[in-house]
């Protein structure tokens, strides 16, 4: 996007249309991009009424992300019915109980319940309806957890979920009840109930068992929620590795992994954004470091291996690591010969969740295509911007509504990983801890970096730069493919995948060079009309009729 | 309504029903340059909107008036002003649909006073229909009932035409109302109305906007719907025919536009079968004195000819019927006719319209035993019985999987959701042309069963 008259112009239409005060406000969630300086971006603030965005609330991002995908745990939610039924096993986390020892292939991840509160629940308070619900879930299956969420109403109706979990737990002896005040409206994004999901989790699970798998090598990762098989295939390399994956917060995982997973020598975020707040809490409370990690990209999961590898320093482990990685490579080098002629000089954007918009750079990237602009639905400008402005971003009405829990040292389960004096000696060699640089770094200047992009802006970007492919998700996917421009969602990955590790590359390279070379789009407007058209008119995307041929009424 | 069927047990597992905005959201699509608005959190909206794209792979945009913690304790009167009036700066809606959510209805915000506030600040503003659509007190079916009324409620009769406005016709002019049916079954409505020359305004007619073309142009909002003026000059029609199951008058449009305008209401269930076309085909010429055309005849003798080739293959299959009232109703009628024992009916609705709608009908004839009937029942529910009664075949929406899975029985997706096949829009089965495309469906369904159970491998069945 060298043009950056024609991006000052793009950024007008966008903004042309808003009230002045709804324009000043989007406006400075946009920015063009400057590499070497050190732009603010507005992140993480609320959503204007009556701009369609692509956000959901912050019970969706509580109960759909962070805990849905756990198998074993049974979530309840409280609430009128819809949001838990438009909840029900719509994302596409996957989870396999194969190989797995009877106890532990329970999955309640295709139940959707609910307290299904009526009339009289919102007059009268739902206390009692929840307790019975519990109580027949609990009898029902006899889970080893039970996870209640709050919806909109329940907030105003002042029900204590807390209270009526606790008392439970307490209760049933065997089953671990646990609730979530996740009220919709109570956050700016799904970003907020996966820093309650995150807190919860920390204050009830991580932490309570000491039964765990045995290794050289033992790791966390964080933020992988296994939509279309990614964190099947990471978890193949790590095994091939030899690195023993305790727990994934929340792809493929049970209770059980989350509850021993403070026996982890080292933390791998990937989604920065979703799980931040645990891997910090896991470090103060039981000594265990993080390191920002991405198996997203060929290139970037040999980085991340690499990483793990530099970290626990064995030569053992490092050698394998490099074994691997060089096995993997020859399958990708090849995909990538064979697509690059076809994809390469083309365009993307990305505008999808808190983390991905940034890691599927990566694969355009060995495409040899351009990511012309890109953005995050729920992202702060710690994702943008890079963890270092965290301390200089203020607090607001907002944010101050999510409990920051207060965590110490546990002086029974610390365990020091690793000394302040190893810890510079890899920083200075280049392993940085608790450090993430965030999107805006990585993208090449005059680039556009949108927060928020709303389904308006959407719109006239698509109309304006036509890009070769549109990555997000279902709710944009058949407005972005009327206007001819294919789209690949990265949510649920079109119900394709796996996308991760070096298989998952070689997937996407394919998919990819498929979408961007369809022929389907060509067949648009009939012959005869192109050309009644066809002098007419220069432009690009030759204008119809105004009658559209549609079957006869 | 009578007092709401309850269940024996607080909790609700895997539903059969969504909420009522998403029936709001749907109604207002079938309105012309319309843009739904939920009054609440973004999250219901956002949920909503995926929902129902990923059934119909069409844009359908919602917007929300983004309730916040503050909002909650002041009431939402600031934020729906800002939604309606940044909705109008983008997207220029000639009709903007209000539903509330059950966020707002919680907290008391009274909408109806809050329009006409801002009605009176903005009077450049489109009209706006405000609908109260708490889920706590009904599904999806009755957030639709109640849009498609309040709708007419709002614009019938109440805005002034200019005379080119005004409908002209020869013909009669008949207002037609619809429950949730698919986009390919409102062309055929559409297609029959104008075969009998009858001047119809069907409401809401989302064939268009939640079924259509490419673009070559953008479109701020898709195109098609109903137009508003056809809905306010719907005082003026010689009669209304309302589809679909017998829902109490209160939440009726037609029923309103009589008891206030004096236009004649007729009702009938939905045209599937050759029974309920045959009844749909006469109350349409009764009321608008129009013929049937010859081609029915032809299609409805093809339907009879295919109900007696299908025969030896349907008849005594045990049938699981689910989904939402009207559409069960229907399908009741149907399989009774083409020889299937419906076991067990059931939807997610409370309202006891069903139960009293399939008692009053004579026993089908391949059934022994009367058919359970089930309200306000889960999947959750519905799992044990399907068991016991070890049906042949499921035929409702996506959400029976889980059990068409677990027991090895197949599911006819029809309804909605359907988010695991392909082309829902276009599933027809109103008409007799309709019908007999359901019917290939149920045989074909029975058949695939039969020949991949067999041992040898038949390709001749
Ligand atoms: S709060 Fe009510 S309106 Fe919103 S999704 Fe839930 S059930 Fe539907
Ligand atoms: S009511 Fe609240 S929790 Fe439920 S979907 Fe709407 S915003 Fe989310």
């Amino acid at each position: 996007m060298a043009d950056t008259v024609k991006t000052e112009a793009v950024i007008d239409k966008m903004l042309e249309k808003y009230p002045a005060k709804v324009a000043r406000k989007r406006k400075k969630a946009i920015v063009v991009n400057d590499k070497d300086a050190q732009q603010e971006i507005q992140a993480n603030v609320r959503t204007v009424p009556g701009i369609i965005t692509q956000r959901g609330c912050t019970y969706a991002g509580c109960k759909g992300v962070v805990l849905g995908p756990t198998r074993d745990i049974v979530n309840l939610t409280h609430g009128p019915i819809g949001c838990g039924f438009y909840s029900w096993l719509t994302r596409r986390n996957q989870t396999s109980v194969q190989g797995q020892t009877p106890e532990n292939q329970e999955n309640f991840m295709t139940y959707c319940f609910s307290t299904d509160m009526q009339d009289s629940n919102i007059v009268f308070g739902g206390e009692k309806k929840l307790r019975q619900s519990i109580e027949e879930v609990y009898e029902l299956f006899h889970p080893k957890a039970i996870g209640v969420f709050a919806t909109c109403p329940v907030g105003l109706i002042g029900d204590d979920i807390h209270q009526v979990s606790k008392e439970c737990t307490q209760k049933f002896g065997d089953c671990n009840v646990f609730a979530f005040s996740c009220e919709g409206y109570k956050g700016v994004s799904q970003s907020a109930g996966h820093h309650i999901a995150n807190n919860q989790l920390f204050k009830h699970v991580i932490g309570t068992s000491d039964d765990y798998p045995e290794g050289k090598y033992k790791i966390n990762l964080l933020g992988e929620y296994n939509i279309g098989g990614d964190a099947f295939v990471i978890e193949d390399i790590l095994e091939k590795c030899g690195i023993t994956l305790l727990s994934t917060m929340s792809g493929n995982s049970t209770y059980k992994g989350f509850a021993s997973s403070h026996h982890a020598d080292l933390n791998g975020i990937m989604c920065h954004r979703s799980i931040n707040y645990v891997a910090e809490m896991m470090e103060t409370k039981y000594g265990i470091p993080w390191i920002k990690v991405n198996f997203i990209g060929a290139d970037a999961s040999a980085k991340s291996l690499r990483k793990i590898a530099q970290y626990f320093g064995d030569k053992e482990l490092i050698d394998r690591v490099e074994k691997v990685i060089s096995e993997e490579m020859v399958a990708v080098e090849e995909a990538r010969k064979e697509v690059l002629p076809k994809t390469e000089g083309k365009k993307a954007m990305l505008f999808v969740g808190g983390s991905r918009a940034h890691h599927y750079q990566e694969l355009f990237k060995e495409l040899g295509m351009k990511s012309m602009a890109a953005g995050y639905e729920f992202g702060h400008r710690g994702d943008y911007e890079g963890r270092e402005v965290l301390p200089s971003i203020k607090v607001d009405a907002d944010s101050r509504n999510i409990e920051e829990l207060t965590v110490v040292k546990d002086e029974e389960k610390f365990k020091s990983r690793i000394s302040e004096e190893q810890k510079t000696k890899l920083e200075k060699a280049g392993l940085k801890f608790r450090d993430y640089e965030g999107l805006m770094s990585d993208m090449e200047s005059d680039t556009l970096v949108i927060d928020d992009l709303s389904h308006f802006e959407m719109e006239v970007l698509i109309k304006e730069y036509k890009p070769d492919v549109f990555c997000a998700g279902i709710k944009e996917k058949y407005a972005v493919q009327k206007m001819g421009v294919p789209l690949k969602q990265l949510h649920s990955y079109d119900y394709g995948g796996p996308y991760a590790g070096f298989e998952g590359a070689v997937n996407f390279y394919k998919d990819i060079a498929r979408m961007t070379n369809s022929k389907i789009w060509d067949l648009i407007g009939a012959p005869w009309e192109k050309e009644k058209t066809l002098s007419a008119s220069v432009v690009h995307d030759t204008k119809k009729p105004e009658k559209e041929e549609k079957e006869s009424a | 309504m009578d007092k709401p069927i309850e269940k024996p047990y607080a909790h609700a597992s895997n539903p059969c029903r969504q909420c009522m905005p998403l029936g709001a959201s749907w109604a207002f699509k079938g309105i012309e340059s319309c843009m739904p608005v939920l009054h609440g959190s973004q999250g219901c909206a956002t949920y909503i909107r995926r929902y129902m794209i990923s059934h119909f792979r069409e844009p359908i945009d919602i917007a929300s008036s983004s309730f916040d913690e503050t909002t909650v304790i002041f009431g939402g009167e600031a934020n729906l002003e800002k939604a309606v009036l940044n909705v109008h700066r983008q997207y220029h809606p000639r009709v903007i649909g209000i539903g509330t959510t059950c966020l707002s209805e919680t907290i008391g915000d009274d909408v109806d006073r809050f329009i006409i506030r801002i009605r009176d600040k903005y009077p450049e503003l489109p009209p706006l229909i405000p609908v109260s659509t708490p889920s706590y007190q009904g599904t999806q079916e009755e957030g639709f009932l109640r849009t498609v009324q309040g709708t007419v409620k709002t614009l019938a009769g109440q805005y002034q035409l200019t005379e080119e406005a005004i409908p002209q016709s020869d013909g009669p002019l008949l207002n037609l109302f619809m429950p949730m049916i698919t986009p390919a079954d409102i062309r055929w409505l559409k297609e029959v109305l104008s075969r009998m020359k009858i001047k119809g305004t069907l409401l809401p007619d989302y064939s268009d906007t939640l079924d259509g073309g490419m673009w070559s142009e953008f479109h701020p909002m898709p195109p098609g719907g109903t137009a508003l003026e056809q809905i306010i000059a719907m005082d003026r029609a010689d009669g209304s025919l309302e589809l679909g199951s017998d829902y109490p008058a209160e939440w009726r449009p037609g029923y309103y536009l009589q008891k206030r305008f004096g236009v004649p209401n007729a009702r009938c269930g939905l045209p599937v079968g050759i029974d309920s076309t045959d009844h749909f085909l006469s109350i349409l010429s009764e009321i608008t004195g129009q013929e049937i055309p010859g081609a029915c005849e032809q299609a409805r003798s093809r339907l009879i000819d295919a109900y007696g080739d299908a025969h030896k293959y349907l008849f005594g299959k045990k049938v699981v019927l689910f989904g939402d009232t009207s559409t069960v109703e229907a399908l009741y009628r149907f399989a009774s006719e083409v020889g299937l024992d419906p076991v067990l009916c059931f939807t997610g609705s409370p309202s006891g319209i069903l139960e009293k709608t399939l008692e009053k009908l004579p026993l089908p004839e391949a059934s022994a035993n009367p058919p359970l009937i089930k309200e306000n029942f889960d999947f959750g529910d519905a799992e044990a019985l399907i068991e016991e009664l070890q049906p042949d075949l499921l035929i409702g929406n996506s959400k029976g999987y889980k059990i068409s899975r677990k027991m090895d029985i197949p599911l006819l997706r029809v309804g909605f959701p359907i988010h695991d096949r392909f082309g829902a829009s276009r599933q027809r089965m109103l008409g007799y042309e309709g019908t007999a495309s359901l019917l290939d469906r149920v045989v074909n369904e029975v058949m695939e069963r039969k020949q991949s159970k067999s041992t040898v491998g038949y390709t001749y069945i």
